[in-house]
């Protein structure tokens, strides 16, 4: 429960509290990390705990952090993938980091619907970025992960706030989200997200992708949350099909099925937004 | 040619399922680019449209309250998502379900807002109808520096009746 004086602090006193805070994982996690190495007898490959990561924000964040706080400022390439955080701490280092690591508190629904955004939002990514050869679809996926990261600790560390942002716009004295939590608490939870990253010192491009400048990569990453989150709301958002409409234009090589086909939609639905976006007009570019 | 001057008939266009009116317009709401479904449902040129303002499609049925939470939400760098009674020329009118999206520079500044709109399930229109007939006859029934803040106030009320926030509400209409 927050003292009453926490609940008086701004944006600055948050960043202070949490940046040093033991970042917690999902607690199905450690058991995937263990059934992975009994499958594989041990063998473990960083491709496969990768995969782990990427479904778990808090321990993707937890790797980027160890690993950058490691590297040396001068010598050394920033990390920006999960691969790569993978990579440099080490299959060990990584079953250490969420061995030690204390559970997220799964029963918060708000906690699970922020997660699933940020997983989601991150698959989505990674499909639609592959689609172009000229950018990683690594970078684009782990940025997309972590977009929400100031939410995400605010849920563990601080639930009476993003649950009385959630609260304004249920009861109707917000309409909007940002209009929710400045009502709330007087900053935007996108706005923790990067002074956290811009605190802990992450790589630039991270921070660049999920501030969301006009670039391929960032308007990928931001049209994947943006997904995400309409998928979630509601599995057939009528938004759906716009938001294939949207990353079409960012991906024209890009074919209509491939787009849609990492929605976590059922196959009926994606049929509809197949034959709804299909018709040339709805791909072409104005005038 | 604002709406205003414009008589509108009971006379509805349905939007097919697989049409959509895509255009975007500078951070004023002055169109700068249309495509053919735009134009042929709005009955105006081509000419007519671009530099307008894109209320030369406002239906007057249309509360003022939900213009006002979209250019907020856009303003503050969101996308919207809502259902749009719009106003043709002929003053045949159609309903389309809008996807705005401010688009960003290299700097993140945002240059404009680009438009999808697509056709609304009927059932979702018979419910927004509902909805916005009440939001405008609260608008009406005070001053109009006041209208926007009444009809917010009724959109406000029917989200709390249900437990929903405004996306999640038009996502399940």
């Amino acid at each position: 429960m927050l003292a009453a004086h926490q609940l008086r602090w701004g944006i600055d006193q948050w960043v202070a509290f949490l940046k040093d805070k033991t970042i917690p994982v999902l607690p199905e996690t450690p058991g995937r990390l263990a059934a992975l190495q009994e499958h594989l007898d041990g063998n473990v490959a960083p491709r496969d705990v990768t995969a782990i990561v990427l479904q778990d924000p808090y321990l993707a964040l937890k790797l980027l952090l160890r690993v950058e706080g490691h590297r040396s400022k001068t010598l050394g390439q920033e990390t920006t993938t999960a691969l790569g955080a993978v990579l440099q701490a080490g299959i060990d280092g990584l079953l250490r980091t969420a061995a030690d690591a204390p559970p997220a508190d799964a029963t918060r629904a708000g906690l699970n619907d922020c997660v699933a955004r940020a997983v989601t939002a991150a698959r989505i990514a990674r499909a639609w970025a592959s689609q172009r050869s000229d950018i990683s679809s690594e970078e684009v996926a782990l940025a997309a992960l972590l977009a929400e990261s100031g939410e995400l600790l605010l849920w563990h560390f601080a639930p009476e706030l993003p649950q009385k942002a959630m609260d304004e716009l249920r009861s109707g004295r917000a309409l909007r989200t940002l209009q929710a939590q400045q009502q709330t608490v007087g900053f935007s939870f996108k706005q923790l997200s990067l002074t956290l990253v811009d605190a802990w010192a992450l790589p630039v491009l991270i921070a660049q992708l999920i501030r969301g400048a006009d670039t391929p990569r960032a308007n990928i990453a931001r049209l994947a949350g943006d997904t995400a989150r309409h998928v979630i709301t509601h599995p057939e958002n009528p938004a759906i099909p716009a938001d294939v409409v949207y990353v079409g234009r960012l991906i024209p090589g890009a074919s209509l099925e491939a787009l849609i086909a990492p929605l976590p939609i059922s196959a009926e639905f994606k049929q509809r937004v197949l034959l709804a976006v299909a018709r040339q007009g709805a791909h072409e570019d104005v005038k | 040619m604002k709406s205003r001057t414009i008589v509108p008939l009971d006379v509805e266009r349905t939007m097919r399922e697989d049409e959509y009116i895509v255009s975007t317009t500078d951070p004023q709401g002055r169109i700068t680019s249309v495509n053919d479904v735009f134009v042929d449902y709005s009955g105006y040129a081509r000419e007519e449209l671009l530099h307008a303002q894109h209320n030369i499609v406002r239906h007057p049925d249309m509360p003022r309250a939900v213009f006002w939470l979209l250019w907020h939400s856009l303003q503050n760098g969101e996308d919207f998502m809502g259902y749009v009674k719009n106003l043709g020329k002929d003053g045949t009118y159609y309903w389309v379900f809008a996807h705005v999206l401010p688009e960003r520079n290299a700097n993140g500044e945002i240059v404009g807002y680009r438009s999808v709109r697509r056709a609304p399930k009927r059932e979702a229109i018979a419910k927004v109808t509902s909805l916005y007939t009440r939001m405008q006859a609260a608008e009406q029934a005070v001053a109009p520096k006041d209208a926007i803040a009444a009809g917010l106030r009724v959109l406000g009320e029917a989200l709390a009746e249900q437990n929903l926030s405004y996306e999640e509400m038009v996502a399940r209409l």
